[in-house]
């Protein structure tokens, strides 16, 4: 361990920095050997579980959070300041070994100190649970603790216990019962068929027999649970055929918050981390024939040219500080006056490309830093860019009329969202509803859902930012729109008119939106919440284009790389079942390590290349985590949408070519 | 001919009206675009058969650096791919349904934090691709504070100021080492040893949208400090 190893002070000229004898970094050009720890052993099942059960006191969390008073933060920031501003020689040690207290937790049976941080947060934790609860069952006698010290996340119940609460409704619904986790004030409802059903228990079972690594997740069927225990929710806790686990929220809920109801909240978990990640789909008049092989392969290098892609690359578009805070304000109507949109794109995309709730001052310079540089790019992960014909048709009049009409027409997918700036914006909240939370007294099943009441400071400002960083994604998708158009006239020669490029929509997958819903009969304001699942309205209803009066919402599900993708309308049914929301695509199958043991990227690539599909990636390598065997099946995704009567099968899409990060 | 839907139609009279971007910005956009393509040129990112590989070296002249010439013929030089730790390294990559989970470890809390961050970065490039330079180090990674009120909101205010760090200067730090850490305070103030991250010789890995605290698990025990932290890709 060094000591008295002094860092050359952040007031000097950066050269002097550098060939000062205080740089720690000089002579440091060399590959790091580090000592050699050993990895910690394999833990058994029971240890696991046993670590898993151990908590850290309520007491002493509740405690630790009543610390962070006003003047206590304000003092040490004057105290960070003064570090700052003095010259200090005075010598530093590289490591703070005489520094750090234990702080950890309560210790576990095995003498470990161990703080497992995804307990039950609760500013009222002496007061059991169940009390007010009158629809907690008791009459199983299970082994619940009634002091509420257990965590809803460990199951002192057994696996057929659980089940009992599960209750198949019909073919396509599932219901989990109130009860299943504590204070629960409407059910969970899933939608899936047998063979989703399956997958969705397997995820059940697999994380009460405890994860890899120490560390289990918490399965999509309880979080959906915890979801419904949320203060202010409406109807139930929904979750689409393509559920699976997520952070707080699983990824395909849809959760709906009374908007007069002044204890209901508004959660960044419920939107998740890529605000409005969305897809939009551009049509042409041009077919397969005009894209033979050697187009497809141009196609595709035009497109990887204009489109920047993949982690630590910088967007095309130009973008100052001005800019970017008009569109945060604005939204396409911003596009539309650089001359990236054209006008009609505005009226075929969800809330006209521009959410009025937005504030750009509710965003922070951290995220709008981050966002500057990345206008106009794809990002990496599952998003991309997809051309693709038209393979089958199902509603010959709906694909009409959006113009998709014609077998073998081909169409531009793309797929991505707000960048950056989304991210920060959702990591920002979730700091600082932290402490909202602790304040309002919102008990919460799991710390992941994080949220504040919507009517609180922090609640409206999150809504403001979220709604700016939708803008900021409806924009990103419009400047890659003009990438494309630009791209295809590169390629064709022809004006992107001339080949008729309109947007045909423009839908969001991870959003949280003001609506009004009939609930019994009651027409009421309320914020839905969307993640991993798109809006799907149906016919006549007055927030959809004029054009698609007639048909319903349109609805693109994207599917994973080189397989299908579909276009569905919304429809009646959907809208008082699922307050208009169904699917978004496919949810995962195998985790990241596990794509990436059992297939060969090169394989994956050349399978690509043999059903005639032009790629180009940024990071080959990592494409087995993408690659479609790592994903379920969207059609069957889709046919349970079709079958539970909550959107409806318009045409299906093939890929050609794709672009990914 | 075929029969127009309306939308056509309505293109055909809004033609003449076509609003585009100024000449000044259409110049900026179209260089950026030559240069991204002259890029792509250079570095390999198609994965092709191997024909058009051996094409393409044959247009190699010997200014191309050793290190680049490799990675362009795939021979994959002699470092790791992001996500797969370099040997010596101590943390690991674990299974999650979706995402990735960093388990990290070290002598203590701070140096557990450390190589947590590190971590980061092992899966955004290829650290062994990494070179440390003195300069950019000092410059982008010489001072990075992280500020917490407890020791989870530590972990999670550290990495995500090294993502955010990553995002706004593109540094990549190999090596990082706690300047100074105060556990009452929870503060911690670190520097990184790395460089900038050039898409010439670092392969693309994946982006971390962001930290999470989910499952963050953060356990101790004799001369040993464990962290788990979930990210979001």
């Amino acid at each position: 361990v060094k000591r008295n190893d002094e860092v050359a002070p952040p007031n000097l000229q950066l050269e002097e920095r550098v060939s000062s004898s205080l740089n720690p970094f000089k002579g440091l050009n060399q590959h790091k050997s580090s000592t050699d720890i050993p990895k910690p052993t394999q833990k058994s099942q029971e240890e696991k579980h046993k670590e898993w059960d151990s908590t850290i006191s309520p007491k002493e969390d509740k405690s630790r959070l009543g610390q962070d008073t006003k003047s206590d933060e304000l003092n040490m920031l004057r105290k960070v300041q003064q570090e700052r501003l003095q010259v200090s020689h005075k010598s530093i040690p590289f490591t703070a070994n005489q520094f750090e207290r234990d702080r950890s937790g309560t210790e576990t049976q095995h003498g470990r100190k161990a703080c497992v941080h995804e307990n039950k947060m609760d500013a009222t934790s002496d007061h059991d649970p169940h009390e007010d609860d009158d629809d907690y069952p008791n009459r199983h006698g299970e082994r619940h603790d009634p002091a509420g010290k257990t965590t809803a996340n460990t199951p002192t119940r057994t696996l057929e216990e659980e089940l009992t609460f599960l209750k198949r409704f019909s073919p396509t619904r599932y219901q989990v019962q109130i009860g299943f986790v504590p204070n629960m004030k409407v059910p969970a409802e899933i939608i899936v068929n047998d063979g989703l059903e399956k997958l969705l228990l397997q995820e059940f079972h697999d994380s009460c027999c405890a994860g890899e690594g120490g560390n289990s997740f918490i399965p999509a069927l309880r979080q959906a649970a915890n979801v419904a225990a949320l203060p202010g929710i409406v109807g139930a806790s929904l979750a689409m055929p393509d559920v699976h686990s997520g952070y707080g929220f699983c990824i395909g809920n849809v959760a709906a918050f009374d908007m007069n109801d002044p204890n209901a909240v508004i959660s960044p978990g419920g939107v998740g981390f890529d605000i409005n990640c969305g897809v939009r789909l551009i049509r042409t008049n041009l077919t397969e024939k005009d894209v033979d092989f050697e187009t497809r392969e141009k196609l595709a290098d035009a497109l990887a040219n204009h489109i920047p892609v993949g982690v630590g690359v910088d967007g095309v578009i130009p973008c100052t500080e001005e800019d970017l805070d008009d569109i945060l304000m604005n939204g396409v109507d911003w596009a539309i006056r650089q001359g990236y949109a054209w006008e009609e794109d505005k009226e075929h995309c969800e809330e006209n490309g521009r959410m009025d709730t937005a504030d750009s001052n509710c965003v922070s310079k951290k995220a709008k830093r981050r966002g500057l540089k990345q206008l106009g790019t794809l990002g990496g992960g599952n998003h991309y860019a997809e051309i693709q014909v038209v393979e089958e048709i199902y509603h010959p009049q709906a694909a009409e009329t959006m113009g998709i009409g014609k077998v073998g027409q081909v169409c531009i997918m793309i797929h991505t969202g707000s960048r950056g700036l989304g991210h920060q914006v959702a990591t920002d909240a979730l700091t600082v509803m932290e402490k909202a939370m602790a304040r309002d007294h919102i008990s919460l099943n799991d710390l992941q859902l994080s949220c504040a009441r919507i009517q609180s400071r922090e609640g409206k400002e999150y809504l403001a930012g979220m709604s700016a960083a939708a803008n900021f994604a409806w924009v990103n998708r419009s400047c890659i729109t003009y990438l494309t158009r630009k791209a295809f006239k590169e390629v064709f020669h022809r004006e992107p008119d001339d080949m008729s490029m309109h947007l045909v929509y423009d839908v969001c997958h991870n959003i949280a939106k003001v609506e009004k819903h009939v609930i019994d009969g009651e027409e009421k304001t309320l914020l839905v919440h969307r993640k991993g699942s798109t809006r799907a309205f149906p016919p006549h209803h007055p927030n959809i284009p004029k054009d698609y009066q007639s048909i319903g919402q349109p609805v693109l599900i994207g599917g994973t790389m080189g397989t299908c993708s579909y276009v569905l309308v919304g429809t009646p049914k959907g809208m008082s079942e699922t307050f208009g929301s169904t699917c978004h695509g496919a949810g995962r199958a195998l985790s990241r390590n596990q794509s990436r043991k059992r297939l060969d990227h090169e394989e994956v690539l050349e399978q690509l290349r043999k059903d005639g599909i032009a790629i180009r990636v940024a990071s080959p390598k990592l494409v087995t985590e993408e690659a479609p065997e790592s994903y379920k099946n969207v059609c069957d995704v889709i046919e349970t949408c079709q079958e539970a009567g909550i959107s409806e099968k318009v045409v299906k899409l093939r890929p050609i070519a794709v672009i990914k990060g | 001919m075929k029969e127009e839907n309306h939308t056509e139609n309505n293109a055909n009279c809004q033609r003449k009206g076509r609003r585009e971007p100024s000449q000044e910005l259409q110049r900026r956009i179209d260089c950026a675009i030559t240069n991204r393509s002259h890029r792509r040129n250079q570095i390999d990112d198609i994965i092709t058969p191997s024909e058009k590989n051996n094409e393409r070296s044959s247009a190699y002249g010997s200014e191309a650096d050793a290190f680049t010439r490799k990675r362009q013929h795939n021979q994959s030089p002699n470092f790791n791919e992001p996500g797969v730790p370099p040997t010596g390294s101590q943390f690991e990559y674990l299974n999650h349904p979706a995402d990735i989970i960093l388990h990290s470890w070290g002598n203590d809390f701070p140096s557990a934090l450390g190589n947590l961050a590190i971590s980061m970065f092992g899966y955004i490039t290829s650290l062994e691709s990494v070179f440390i330079n003195e300069r950019e180090s000092l410059e982008n990674g010489g001072e990075i504070i992280a500020q917490g009120h407890n020791e989870p909101s530590l972990v999670y205010s550290f990495l995500d100021e090294w993502l955010y760090n990553f995002h706004d200067t593109g540094f990549v730090a190999k090596d990082i080492r706690i300047i100074e850490y105060n556990a009452s305070l929870w503060r911690m103030k670190s520097c990184g040893a790395g460089e900038v991250m050039d898409l010439q010789r670092h392969p693309q890995g994946a982006e971390i949208k962001a930290i999470t605290y989910s499952g963050m698990t953060i356990e101790r025990s004799e001369g040993r400090c464990d962290i788990m932290v979930v990210v979001d890709i």
